[in-house]
């Protein structure tokens, strides 16, 4: 995976104000730099940013919002304003975000050759177009792998409600989003049924199945398969049980398909 | 030279390509592990060799009771007999085809309705029950005759106007290279440039999704091939403007010649809907799939001996295994050399192929003890995840569904490939549990799935099940633990583990824990 040099993006999020001093007084950009940098990446981590996509499939014109064409074909009902970035006019209907302008970066140069809303999807969500033999990470996933927490007790990737299913990729399962419905339900099979002592004793005869295998085979195997955590006893078991990584971190091992990507 | 020695000389030529492939394998592997200061790890055990070569044969792990057959076996010879038993077992068919598939679509195909494939799944497995000579089967699939209902024809319903997509994935899967990069641009540092990339594609673009009936609600799909068009070559990707029509591209053979054709019809046949497309007077797909799948092909013999070495061994000689170049050199030349040889000498009979690379030591060496999860040097056994289909049919296996069900008992419900689960859970959860680029990674939502899911209420099959037997209190406990250990990790518990075990069990532990707490642990996850 290769992006723009980190030169090309200090120079222009320079510009922008907001912007995070590193420690070296370098300045962090775009998320795309994380990848490659990894001081940046780093720095991002000590100041605990997150990363908010809002997909608003089928959503308002860029006619009619950050990129209007008044008095050509494409001009609709609506006109611009100003904004208080000199040069930077949004529609009319927006005041309020006129005033915050000098904190949004607008991209009006964007053009793909995906004729079809979902390779429109997919090119946004993972940078890339769908090909049939690699599985492209969705941004979600490429955050959490380099800005995610390791050992923490909430999910790194959420997703609410979805559109575009591009997911971990070739990431792996552990990058995976924690999907959550429209409606704001949890994932399926967050909630067992089990009383905790019961489940205490269960994992308790689980990890020590676990260490046998790991005297016997002396393998790395073990600690790749995701451990039971804990369940914390008490009234909030199981909600709290729900949200464990029991991950384990990742090793290498011989692929379940056969091929190498085609298969994937 | 004197007549003498001459034949002195044909008769070791002779022997040496007598010698069975199995030995031959040993030796070369053997000779690198010198070579490289690697230890060989003993030989496997029976519990291990058992649980390794059934599912990998036959995608499943033995019952109980074949397990205690096998284990209590004395005569010298059971190993053979037993791989002999399993490549003629029917499930060996589903077990191939199912992998087979996998490769061939995976699990997110592109292309409409290629989702449903029946027609072509069962296509697939009856090659693995007639033991059709890989070569017959892979260029019958890359004619494309016949439909989506009763042949491979959906194969190419993946690649609906993408001839560049099925060049791709033909070339990575039949022939072991990656062309991907150079569509775009001349391949930076392997052999291929951007014209072998389109010279291979050439042969693909006439191809059309014909709609040709209707079987209950499914649609029934043929590849028609146009008597005329080509695929338009616009140079480097970098250098593209919208508008700029690009140059037809003549086929032409990867690193071999122009295809010698006849002119373009002169009048383009009509596709009727509903009707079988006509074949063309000229067809290029023909002349590709004859060379791609001829034995004579550089890459083809080569692509498929090591492709099945790979499977059963855990990496292959070059690795991975659908990229090889000049840059990704085999670790064990010699040895490539002899299985593609073999495979070539005796007619792509996989069968026989498998049954030389399980029965050598070095497919039977032990995997315990040894760390490395795919050893370069084969220095012990590989450990893999078990496929989505081989967990569930392990789990099947070991709570007694299956029995049941052969029994003529409960029926299931839902009578999927994953029953009694849900197969969208189930492939979701575990159908890829890897990064892409061979990391195994298992996720919180598999952790989920195991914890809360329906697993539990698998384990409670009733009569007949393996819970009922370890939960009967009025057998002897060792005798229960036993079969516990027999029925899921195919072997006896160590003394440790019936202690650990009974102590649960007389303290109240219900037997399904008990059983949950092995169908979920790493040691039944992996095949090793």
């Amino acid at each position: 995976m290769r992006f723009d040099p980190a030169s090309n993006h200090l120079s222009r999020r320079a510009l922008l104000k907001g912007t995070l001093a590193t420690a070296g007084g370098a300045v962090v950009m775009n998320w795309g730099g994380l990848t490659s940098m990894p001081a940046l990446a780093e720095e991002v981590k000590k100041h605990q940013k997150h990363c908010i996509l809002l997909w608003m499939n089928g959503g308002a014109s860029q006619f009619e919002t950050f990129d209007m064409k008044p008095g050509r074909p494409t001009g609709g009902p609506f006109r611009p304003i100003s904004t208080n970035v000199p040069g930077l006019q949004i529609c009319e209907l927006m005041p309020h975000l006129s005033k915050q302008m000098d904190k949004v970066a607008v991209i009006r140069s964007m053009r793909t050759s995906e004729v079809d809303h979902p390779g429109g999807i997919y090119l946004m969500h993972t940078g890339y177009r769908s090909s049939s033999t690699v599985r492209f990470p969705e941004v979600g996933a490429i955050v959490a792998k380099y800005q995610g927490r390791d050992g923490t007790s909430l999910p790194n990737f959420i997703k609410l409600a979805t559109n575009g299913e591009a997911g971990a990729g070739f990431l792996g399962p552990k990058y995976q989003p924690f999907g959550i419905g429209s409606e704001g339900g949890m994932p399926q099979f967050s909630f067992g049924q089990m009383e905790a002592g019961r489940e205490l004793k269960r994992h308790d005869l689980r990890s020590f199945a676990e260490e046998q295998f790991d005297d016997a085979s002396h393998s790395e195997v073990g600690k790749m398969h995701p451990k039971p955590t804990r369940p914390h006893a008490g009234s909030r078991a199981d909600a709290r049980r729900s949200r464990s990584t029991p991950s384990g971190p990742n090793r290498r091992t011989a692929t379940a398909t056969a091929s190498s990507a085609s298969a994937a | 030279m004197t007549y003498r020695s001459l034949c002195l000389a044909l008769l070791l030529a002779g022997m040496a390509s007598a010698q069975p492939l199995r030995d031959v394998i040993d030796t070369e592997i053997a000779k690198a592990q010198q070579r490289e200061k690697v230890k060989a790890a003993p030989l496997a055990g029976d519990s291990e060799f058992l649980r390794r070569i059934t599912l990998d044969l036959v995608g499943t792990i033995p019952s109980h009771d074949e397990t205690v057959t096998f284990l209590d076996d004395k005569t010298s010879d059971k190993r053979a007999k037993l791989i002999d038993r399993l490549l003629d077992d029917p499930r060996f068919a589903q077990a191939q085809a199912d992998r087979w598939d996998l490769i061939l679509f995976g699990r997110n195909p592109p292309g409409f309705d290629t989702y449903k494939r029946e027609g072509f799944q069962t296509w697939l497995r009856t090659r693995f029950e007639k033991n059709v000579p890989y070569d017959a089967w892979a260029k019958e699939l890359l004619r494309a005759e016949g439909t989506s209902a009763d042949s491979s024809a959906m194969y190419f319903a993946q690649y609906r106007n993408a001839p560049e997509d099925a060049n791709e994935a033909i070339s990575q899967i039949f022939l072991g290279v990656q062309l991907h990069c150079a569509r775009c641009h001349d391949h930076p540092f392997e052999e291929w440039s951007q014209r072998d990339f389109y010279g291979m594609a050439a042969f693909l673009a006439r191809l059309e999704v014909v709609t040709v009936g209707k079987k209950g609600n499914d649609t029934i799909y043929a590849i028609g091939e146009r008597g005329t068009g080509d695929i338009l070559f616009t140079g480097p990707a970098k250098d593209a403007v919208p508008g700029k029509k690009g140059e037809p591209v003549k086929p032409k053979f990867l690193h071999g010649d122009p295809l010698k054709e006849p002119a373009a019809a002169a009048k383009e046949a009509k596709f009727v809907a509903n009707q079988m497309p006509p074949k063309p007077e000229f067809s290029r797909l023909d002349a590709f799939a004859n060379w791609v799948a001829s034995p004579t092909n550089p890459y083809f013999a080569k692509a498929i001996a090591n492709r099945v070495w790979g499977q059963f061994l855990g990496r292959g000689l070059v690795h991975p295994v659908d990229n090889m170049s000049p840059s990704n050199k085999p670790t064990h030349p010699e040895l490539l050399d002899a299985l593609t040889r073999g495979m070539v000498e005796n007619k792509f009979d996989l069968k026989w192929y498998i049954r030389e690379l399980v029965n050598s030591r070095t497919y039977q060496a032990s995997g315990l003890g040894s760390g490395e999860p795919m050893p370069s040097w084969f220095q012990h056994a590989r450990t893999r995840p078990l496929l989505a289909e081989e967990l569930a049919d392990a789990w099947r296996v070991a709570t007694g569904h299956a029995a049941i069900e052969a029994a003529g008992g409960k029926k299931p419900a839902n009578t999927g490939r994953f029953r009694p689960l849900e197969s969208g859970y189930v492939l979701r959860f575990f159908g890829s549990p890897n990064t892409g680029t061979g990391d195994f990674q298992g996720g919180l939502h598999e952790h989920l799935y195991l914890n809360n899911g329906p697993l539990m209420q698998m384990i409670s099959a009733g009569k007949g099940s393996l819970e009922e037997f370890v939960g009967d209190k009025t057998k002897p406990i060792e005798g229960r633990i036993d079969r516990l250990y027999l029925a899921t990790l195919s072997r006896r518990p160590t003394e440790k583990e019936r202690a650990k075990f009974a102590k649960f069990l007389t303290e109240g532990g219900p037997a399904g824990d008990a059983i949950w707490v092995l169908l979920t642990c790493s040691e039944f996850r992996f095949n090793h």
